[in-house]
C-alpha cells in the first residue's frame, strides 16, 4: 500500500513537475531569439549581395565588359530550403535556474519557403516585397520532460523590402508566428503577431559582406497564460551579421541585442544573442554547418533571466526558382 | 516694303541663328591625359589642347579629340552630361547631333531629349532620359548599352525601346537593329572606365545602382561568355570564359 502510495506520488509529483516545466518552458522560450528570423535576415541579404567581380584586363573597352545574361522580365522568384539540424542545449527551456533548467538534444527540422514577388526600379532604390513561410520542428529527447518540450511553429511574414544605392535598406513587414504543441493534438499554445519596421545597411570588408540592422517591432500575443496578451510587448534589436566566405567555407558571426518593454507587465529585459556558423557547401544547392550560439536575458523581473548555450551541425537543401 | 520685310525675317532669322548658336556650349569639367578641340574649317589648322573649364561653344562644327590613356568629361547647361573614352574622336555639329568617328562615350540625360548619333553608316535617334553608352571602335558599326532610364531608338523607320542593361547593335548600312542582348549590369558598372575613371560620380549614379540591383534580383542565368566588338562580318564577337582547371583534373 506504502510502495503503490508512493508509486502514486511519485507519479503526481512526476506530471506535476513536467506540467510546471512545460509551462515555464513555453512562458520562457516563446519570447527568445529565433533562428529563423536570422535566416530571413540572411535571405534578404542574399538579394543585396552580388559577387564583386575582379577588373579583368580581356578588353581595352571603356563601356566594361559586357557578360550576356538572361533576365525575368518581373523578377518572380521561389526560394526553397530545407533544414535539418541536431544539437545540444544546456537549458532547452530558457529558464533561470532550478528545475525548469534541464539541458537537452534537439533535432530541428525546417523548410522555409521564400517568394519573391517581383523587383521594381523606383530611380535611386529598388523594391521587392516578399512573403515568407517557414514550418519548423522542434524535437527534443532526453528524459521523459524534456521530450514534453516539442514544438512547431508555423511562421508567416510579408515584407517589402527596399534597397537604396548607398548600401541602406529599409524594411516594413508584418511576421505572423503559431506555436503548436505536437504531444497534445497539435493545441496551439501561442500566438504572435508582429509589424516590424526595420533600417539596415549592407557593405564588404575586403572579402567579407556585413550587414546590420536595427529594428522595432510590437508582438501582440495570445498565449497559454490566463492573462490573454500577457506577453504582448515593444521590441528594438540590433542585428549585425558576416559572411566570410573562404573557397566552399563560410563563416557567419552574428550577434544580436535587444531591448523589451512588456506592455501588460512591470517589465523590461535586455535579450543577447551572440554566435557563429561555420558552413561548408558541397555545391551550390547542399551544404552542411557546424554551428554555436550563446543567448542570454536580464530582466527586471529576475524570474526571468537566463543564460543559454546551444551547439550542433546539420545540413541544409537550397533551391532557387 | 517687300525690301524691308525680307530684312525683318533675315533679321529674325540671324537672331535665332545666333541664339542657337550661343545656346549650345560644353564645359570641360574634368580632363585626364591629353585631350584636343579640333575644327573642320582651315581658319584653325591645328587642334588646340583643351583645358578644364574650357567652354566649347558652338560656332561651328568640331571634334574633341582624346588620346590613348586619356579620359574627357562634359557638361552641357541642361545638366546632360558627357564622357568620352580613351582613344576616341567625336564630331559636334549640333547639341542633338554627335558623330562618332572613334571611340566611345557615355551620355546621361537628366531630362527627355532627342539626340541623333551617327557613325560612317549608321544614324541612330535616341529619345528619352537615361545613361546611355555608344562604342564603334572603327567609326563604322555602332554598339549602344542602355545603363538606365526609359529611352526608343530609331533607324530609319526601325524602333525598338531600349531597357536598363540591355545591348543593341547598329550595323553599317542596315536600318534593322541587331538582336537585343541582356549584359550583367552589376559587372558592367563596376568595370566600366567611362563609369569609375573620373573623379566624381554620375549624377546618374544612385539609378545605376538600383537598376543594377533590380537585374541582379531579376537575374536567370549568366551565360559563360564576354561580348566583343563586330568581326569583318559584322557579327558580335563572343569570347567564352574558362574556367581555371583544378589541379587534380589535369
Amino acid at each position: 500500500m506504502i510502495h503503490r502510495f508512493n508509486r502514486f506520488t511519485k507519479k503526481a509529483a512526476w506530471l506535476g513537475l513536467t506540467f510546471l516545466v512545460c509551462s515555464v518552458a513555453s512562458a520562457q522560450r516563446q519570447d527568445d531569439f529565433r533562428k529563423t528570423d536570422l535566416d530571413d535576415f540572411r535571405t534578404r541579404n542574399a538579394l543585396r549581395e552580388s559577387p564583386t567581380p575582379s577588373p579583368n584586363d580581356f578588353t581595352s573597352s571603356d563601356l566594361g565588359l559586357q557578360r550576356p545574361v538572361d533576365v525575368k522580365e518581373t523578377g518572380f522568384g521561389y526560394h526553397l530550403g530545407f533544414d535539418s539540424k541536431l544539437y545540444y542545449t544546456n537549458n532547452a527551456a530558457s529558464s533561470p535556474s532550478g528545475i525548469g533548467k534541464e539541458s537537452s538534444g534537439i533535432w530541428e527540422n525546417s523548410i522555409n519557403n521564400h517568394f519573391i514577388l517581383g523587383a521594381f526600379d523606383l530611380g535611386g532604390a529598388s523594391f521587392s516585397p516578399i512573403l515568407s513561410i517557414a514550418y519548423s520542428k522542434f524535437t527534443h529527447f532526453g528524459d521523459e520532460i524534456i521530450e514534453t518540450f516539442d514544438f512547431d511553429t508555423l511562421s508567416f511574414s510579408p515584407n517589402a523590402f527596399f534597397q537604396f544605392s548607398s548600401g541602406w535598406t529599409f524594411r516594413a513587414g508584418l511576421g505572423v508566428m503559431l506555436d503548436f504543441a505536437p504531444r497534445d493534438g497539435m493545441e496551439k499554445t501561442y500566438q504572435q503577431v508582429s509589424p516590424t519596421l526595420a533600417l539596415g545597411k549592407g557593405f564588404a570588408w575586403g572579402i567579407a559582406q556585413s550587414s546590420w540592422e536595427l529594428s522595432a517591432a510590437y508582438h501582440a500575443t495570445d498565449s497559454i497564460h490566463p492573462i490573454q496578451d500577457f506577453m504582448n510587448r515593444f521590441e528594438a534589436a540590433f542585428l549585425w551579421s558576416f559572411a566570410i566566405p573562404i573557397n566552399r567555407f563560410e563563416i557567419r558571426p552574428y550577434l544580436r541585442f535587444a531591448y523589451l518593454n512588456y506592455s501588460e507587465q512591470d517589465r523590461d529585459d535586455s535579450l543577447g544573442a551572440l554566435g557563429v556558423d561555420l558552413r561548408y557547401s558541397f555545391t551550390h544547392w547542399f551544404a552542411m554547418n557546424i554551428f554555436f550560439n550563446f543567448s542570454f536575458r536580464g530582466s527586471n523581473e529576475n524570474d526571468y533571466d537566463f543564460t543559454r548555450f546551444d551547439g550542433g551541425g546539420g545540413l541544409g537543401f537550397n533551391a532557387k526558382f | 516694303m517687300a525690301f524691308i520685310c525680307m530684312l525683318a525675317i533675315l533679321t529674325f532669322s540671324c537672331c535665332l541663328n545666333g541664339e542657337s548658336n550661343f545656346t549650345f556650349s560644353l564645359e570641360v569639367s574634368h580632363i585626364q591625359g591629353s585631350s584636343f578641340q579640333s575644327f573642320s574649317q582651315n581658319d584653325n589648322p591645328k587642334p588646340v589642347p583643351l583645358i578644364e573649364g574650357t567652354i566649347l561653344t558652338h560656332k561651328q562644327p568640331f571634334a574633341v579629340l582624346v588620346a590613348k590613356d586619356s579620359y574627357v568629361a562634359l557638361d552641357s547647361p541642361d545638366k546632360s552630361k558627357i564622357r568620352i573614352g580613351q582613344q576616341s574622336v567625336v564630331e559636334f555639329y549640333q547639341m542633338d547631333r554627335v558623330s562618332m568617328l572613334k571611340g566611345s562615350i557615355l551620355v546621361a540625360f537628366p531630362k527627355i531629349k532627342t539626340i541623333i548619333f551617327e557613325t560612317k553608316g549608321t544614324n541612330i535617334e535616341l529619345t528619352g532620359l537615361g545613361t546611355f553608352m555608344f562604342e564603334s571602335p572603327k567609326g563604322s558599326d555602332l554598339k549602344i548599352i542602355m545603363l538606365e532610364g526609359k529611352a526608343m531608338l530609331r533607324s530609319g523607320n526601325s524602333k525598338l525601346n531600349i531597357k536598363p542593361g540591355e545591348l543593341v547593335l547598329a550595323q553599317t548600312y542596315k536600318r534593322d537593329f541587331s538582336q537585343v542582348i541582356k549584359v550583367d549590369l552589376p559587372l558592367l558598372i563596376t568595370t566600366s572606365r567611362l563609369i569609375n575613371n573620373y573623379p566624381t560620380p554620375l549624377p546618374t549614379q544612385s539609378k545605376l545602382i538600383s537598376a543594377a540591383k533590380v537585374q541582379a534580383i531579376r537575374l536567370k542565368k549568366k551565360y559563360e561568355a564576354l561580348i566583343g566588338y563586330t568581326n569583318e562580318k559584322n557579327q558580335l564577337k563572343l569570347w567564352a570564359i574558362k574556367k581555371p582547371k583544378r589541379p587534380s583534373q589535369k
